[in-house]
């Protein structure tokens, strides 16, 4: 193993600072952007906007769309199983929230 | 090379049909995969299952697969004869989704192949220190990149970035680092580096979003009489003053001293009461006065039937 380069970078905060376009995200999750368009059928994310193009997501989304995608992927889930998962996600994490508060 | 038995890594015989193979996939793969799994070794599990998974679904892959296996007997060191997969035309290509395989997958169905001109955005993960969060400021990471040379050999190799932390960032957040993931091919632009942030356990601090948490042990007398103690803060101590009357459990709010941000988090210090051993005969006899002073406290009151 050698070392390859040194190079300084400018970061930002993907949660706060950075909105996706769907092709973005989509190169972001490595997937096609017609993936996130079935997640978005139903309602496992949601971007603004009106149309397609104008679509945007909010950077806070980047994690739950790449769990989606990983699970639809390795899994073999669809997009309906996908939606129920991130579901049940959100209130496993808002229960481990709590118990952490507890000092559990 | 190890050959790899993909039929033991499902437990199926080499006779399953394909929906066997899809089944004990499945099972598996709902066992092992990293976002749901308590499995210790999870990702490296999930990894071999999904490789074999993805040699015997094909059912191409899966001829190949079974022609080397018949050759190769039972030793466990494997070597391709030259020109072995001369007759096999894979129509899905070497294999799509993660490009993360062992050895012995690559040398029978290749490497995938590119499938975009534009790089591919990279995935890694980070560990700060509370403190980088505090302050915010350049921190250098060594991240292990896998890397092909010229003629395609894979190796690793360590790749150093100098990145700045931003003050406030928390804990999952996700650092863009713009142009620093895959090489574009061509003049296509390289992927971009997404950084998942982790802060390293501390002894002291406990985090939940912004807010910063911190066990501190005060005296029984601290505790009912009040008091003003030094308590740990993560950019230095603080003074802080115990209410009389407190209990175990209570906890008090500095106000701001959490992570920083707008608005920033808060540091809660959460009261636990320690006793004074009772471990010579005038430490005794102070519980014994204490006893004796309290008659008719019963802490079980409220537990009566």
């Amino acid at each position: 193993m050698n070392s390859l380069e040194l190079s300084i970078s400018h970061a930002v905060v993907v949660e706060t600072e950075l909105r996706f376009s769907l092709d973005e995200l989509g190169r972001a999750c490595g997937v096609d952007a017609s993936v996130l368009e079935a997640l978005i059928q139903e309602g496992a994310l949601t971007p603004r906007g009106d149309s397609r193009t104008e679509w945007r997501f909010e950077g806070s989304l980047l994690p739950r769309a790449r769990r989606a995608t990983r699970l639809m992927r390795d899994l073999e889930l669809g997009a309906p199983g996908t939606a129920l998962v991130l579901d049940l996600f959100d209130e496993i994490e808002a229960l481990r929230a709590q118990l952490r508060r507890l000092g559990g | 090379m190890e050959f790899k038995d993909y039929y033991a890594r499902l437990g199926l015989a080499r006779a399953a049909t394909q929906d066997e193979i899809k089944r004990a996939y499945r099972k598996l793969a709902r066992k092992y995969h990293p976002d749901v799994s308590k499995e210790p070794d999870a990702e490296a599990q999930f990894k071999e299952v999904a490789e074999a998974y993805e040699a015997l679904k094909d059912p191409e892959k899966r001829a190949a697969y079974d022609a080397v296996g018949q050759q190769h007997g039972g030793a466990t060191d494997f070597r391709p004869p030259p020109g072995w997969n001369s007759g096999f035309e894979f129509s899905g290509g070497p294999g799509s989704g993660t490009a993360d395989h062992s050895d012995f997958f690559e040398a029978l169905f290749g490497r995938a192949a590119a499938a975009h001109a534009a790089g591919e955005d990279h995935h890694a993960k980070v560990l700060i220190d509370l403190l980088d969060a505090y302050r915010g400021g350049r921190r250098s990471v060594s991240l292990q990149v896998p890397t092909r040379d010229a003629q395609g050999v894979l190796s690793l190799q360590l790749r150093q970035l100098d990145v700045q932390i931003p003050k406030g960032i928390r804990e999952g957040q996700h650092l863009r680092l713009k142009g620093q993931g895959g090489p574009g091919h061509g003049t296509a632009p390289a992927g971009d580096l997404y950084l998942e942030v982790h802060f390293r356990p501390d002894k002291l601090f406990r985090l939940d979003g912004r807010d910063v948490f911190v066990d501190l042990p005060v005296t029984p007398w601290e505790a009912a009489l009040g008091a003003t103690v030094t308590a740990p803060a993560p950019e230095g101590s603080v003074q802080l003053t115990i209410p009389a009357a407190s209990s175990s459990g209570r906890k008090l709010r500095l106000r701001g001293k959490g992570l920083p941000g707008t608005p920033p988090g808060d540091l809660y210090a959460i009261l636990s009461i320690a006793l004074p051993p009772a471990d010579d005969e005038p430490a005794r006899a102070a519980y014994r006065t204490l006893a004796g002073s309290f008659a008719g406290f019963n802490p079980r009151s409220t537990l009566e039937q």
